[in-house]
């Protein structure tokens, strides 16, 4: 019904050169037992960052699905991130994050992932 | 107190006043020879006690404020041509066009005076000196500097609006927040080097550490909730909060106007008023739902802003509001959530067979089709406390990001330190009056000249006129090698013999002195050394018509070869020989 952020989404390791897998952790709770929820985390278009899928292919968003209870839960996913097509020598990138509950009800989060050259 | 006693005092004072004179220095001009040209600055006119000297190692002294903990200065110069420097005063800023200051020479001051050796000066320039005077900054200083530093890098964090950066944007903003804050402490501070605002690129890194992934990060997650987001799938776009509330309001508006609720919350009123097991009954159910429905409710609009009955309405939230107010709202969102639930269990109690026959008879069907809607699962009373508590959650969150961003921020003004500094500008030239002038491109000499038509060999003076200043105190050898130094050597002469060149006439001789037992000497000399010189050039002198039968003389010349001395270096010598060379000691 709800989705409650206890732990801010993080980023490992950060700063990071790429390509790299990244874990991306956050501890949530919800409001139910027991609820569904959809995550989705994405990219600025203009810039060469991508996340990569396991075939290689480069993709500016990419969407998990999870489950919460009503305990504090450390929720974690692991992406790729590389560079490709787009504008290079960014120093830092932001990494949105969108968390969609089962009523629709979407939190916002993000994670600037600090970029070794 | 006795005659005795108050001599004793005034003796006592006035040994304090001459203790506290002795302990004071000052700059004042050595009678010894320093090894160095030595002037003096006076900070309060921006003044120096003489043209400044050219050629040869300058040494500055300075009286400086008390406390100085680093004195520097540094100049630039212009050609004479080109004129004064243009300085912003304020900030030691160089305004004229292609001039710029050269290195900068720092000192610990020595009690009250500071002495810095500057190097050679050049001839003929104008030159501008930026003088520092730095001294540690008191606490009181530094506490309020701290307190501005937290404000302005407060105000000038909210001008970034992402995350996603390059070096050079990043550097840009760790210069635009260096900028704020200088103008903060004012001109005459600087900001204690070391630390990430100095904004060098091999900094760059750490400051995205430090700020950028700190307290932007913050502000950034706090200004997504509040502003929203949007995203190519609508599932996932993200509406601000003014957004949330709006929908919110609209849900609490619908409710505090349906009829059915409004007759059921009338319908228990009465009944509880009759009964106190049904009021009991009631309020264990739904204990907030008076604030929610009926005539003493909270009013929707404020509900959806977060604000019970008691609060105190508050300013929109932005990234710089109080995580305080976000705190408080959150708190109204998730007792609003639980009065939701809680009213959709008072419907479920109303509705069901355990109900109170009194509020069972007052709700028809249609009411009762009505209620049962608003509680089925998922519906809208669950929607409506999914919204609460995401406002809740959200807020909640906020509360969190206000707080790290404040903290980051005052970590960093933490981090910060001021010292005091003052700037003081003093022009100055290389360029003398008229006389100074003079001495510069004349000097005078003596020694013996070598007519070798003539066969005479004769003393002489001669006045040597250089086509630039030159320094008779700075040792050639100093300034370059020879043809580094040949302006420097390098003279026309103008010189008259000190005895006659003129042949005995009785005996038959042509050739007389031009002016009495004198001959106009006109040449050149090249300084050897710093005072001998060797020259050439021509004699004039008169001579007689070779024709027996015209009695005329007529001017003539004849090469000479020179070898003299600085006149100053002449005059050390004994006095016979001045004699000897026709000098008095009053030339």
């Amino acid at each position: 019904m709800a989705i409650f952020v206890d732990q801010d989404l993080a980023a490992s390791p950060n700063p990071t050169d790429l390509p790299k897998r990244i874990e991306f952790t956050q501890t949530l709770h919800s409001s139910l037992a027991s609820e569904a929820i959809t995550c989705q985390y994405s990219l600025a278009a203009a810039h060469n960052i991508w996340f990569e899928d396991n075939d290689g292919n480069l993709m500016k968003t990419v969407v998990r699905e999870d489950t919460v209870g009503s305990a504090p839960q450390v929720t974690v996913d692991r992406i790729t991130m590389t560079t490709g097509p787009g504008m290079a020598g960014l120093l830092t990138v932001e990494v949105a994050q969108s968390l969609r509950d089962s009523e629709g009800n979407v939190t916002p989060g993000l994670v600037i992932v600090q970029i070794q050259s | 107190m006795t005659k005795r006693s108050g001599l004793v005092c005034l003796w006592w004072i006035a040994s304090l006043f001459l203790a506290a004179g002795a302990l004071r220095a000052q700059c004042t001009t050595p009678s010894g020879d320093t090894g160095f040209n030595d002037v003096i600055f006076t900070p309060t006119g921006g003044t120096f006690s003489t043209v400044l000297p050219f050629d040869v190692p300058v040494r500055i002294c300075a009286e400086v404020p008390a406390g100085t903990t680093r004195a520097t200065v540094k100049y630039a110069a212009t050609d004479r041509k080109l004129g004064p420097i243009d300085v912003d005063p304020d900030t030691c800023t160089i305004r004229t066009p292609g001039i710029a200051w050269g290195p900068e020479f720092a000192r610990v001051p020595s009690g009250n005076t500071v002495r810095w050796v500057i190097g050679r000066l050049e001839a003929e320039r104008y030159y501008v000196f930026c003088f520092g005077f730095e001294k540690k900054a008191t606490d009181e200083e530094i506490a309020a500097f701290r307190q501005s530093a937290a404000k302005v890098l407060d105000d000038a964090l909210t001008q970034t609006t992402t995350g996603t950066l390059n070096a050079d944007q990043t550097q840009a903003i760790c210069q635009g927040l260096r900028a704020e804050l200088l103008a903060a402490t004012g001109a005459t501070k600087v900001l204690t080097p070391g630390t990430i605002f100095d904004c060098d690129a091999d900094k760059v890194a750490a400051f995205a550490t430090e700020v950028t992934r700190g307290p932007l990060q913050a502000q950034l997650r706090a200004q997504v909730i509040l502003a929203g987001r949007p995203n190519d799938d609508p599932n996932f776009a993200v509406p601000s909060l003014g957004q949330r509330q709006n929908d919110l309001q609209s849900i609490l508006a619908a409710l505090q106007a349906d009829p059915s609720i409004a007759k059921l919350i009338d319908a228990i009123a009465q009944q509880s008023a009759l009964d106190a097991a049904v009021s009991a009954r009631a309020q264990s159910i739904c204990p907030g739902c008076s604030a929610l429905l009926g005539p003493g409710a909270t009013p929707a609009a404020r509900l959806a802003l977060g604000e019970d009955a008691t609060s105190t309405p508050g300013a929109p939230l932005t990234v710089q509001s109080q995580p305080s107010q976000a705190a408080a709202m959150s708190q109204v969102y998730a007792v609003t959530a639980k009065n939701f639930n809680d009213l959709a269990n008072l419907i479920r109690w109303a509705l069901s067979p355990d109900a109170p026959p009194g509020i069972a008879a007052a709700l028809n069907d249609a009411d009762r089709a009505a209620l049962s809607a608003l509680v089925t699962t998922p519906g809208p009373l669950a929607a409506a406390a999914g919204k609460a508590n995401t406002l809740a959650s959200l807020t909640q969150n906020l509360t969190n990001q206000l707080t790290a961003r404040t903290q980051g921020i005052q970590a960093l003004a933490n981090e910060l330190s001021i010292a005091a500094a003052s700037l003081q500008l003093a022009d100055a030239s290389t360029l003398g009056n008229f006389v100074t002038n003079q001495k510069n491109y004349i000097s005078l000499d003596a020694g013996l000249t070598w007519a070798p038509e003539l066969e005479e060999v004769v003393p002489y003076m001669g006045t040597n006129i250089y086509f630039r200043p030159v320094n008779r105190n700075a040792p050639l050898r100093t300034l370059g090698n020879f043809r580094q130094t040949f302006s420097r050597r390098f003279s026309m002469t103008f010189g008259l013999t000190l005895s006659s060149i003129a042949d005995e006439t009785s005996n038959g001789g042509t050739q007389n002195d031009l002016f009495g037992n004198q001959s106009l000497m006109l040449g050149a000399g090249l300084r050897v050394t710093d005072s001998m010189r060797l020259g050439a050039g021509a004699i004039v002198f008169k001579e007689d018509d070779p024709s027996p039968l015209v009695n005329e003389q007529k001017l003539n010349t004849s090469y000479y070869l020179a070898f003299s001395f600085d006149i100053d270096v002449v005059s050390l010598f004994s006095k016979s020989f001045q004699t000897a060379l026709g000098v008095s000691s009053s030339q």
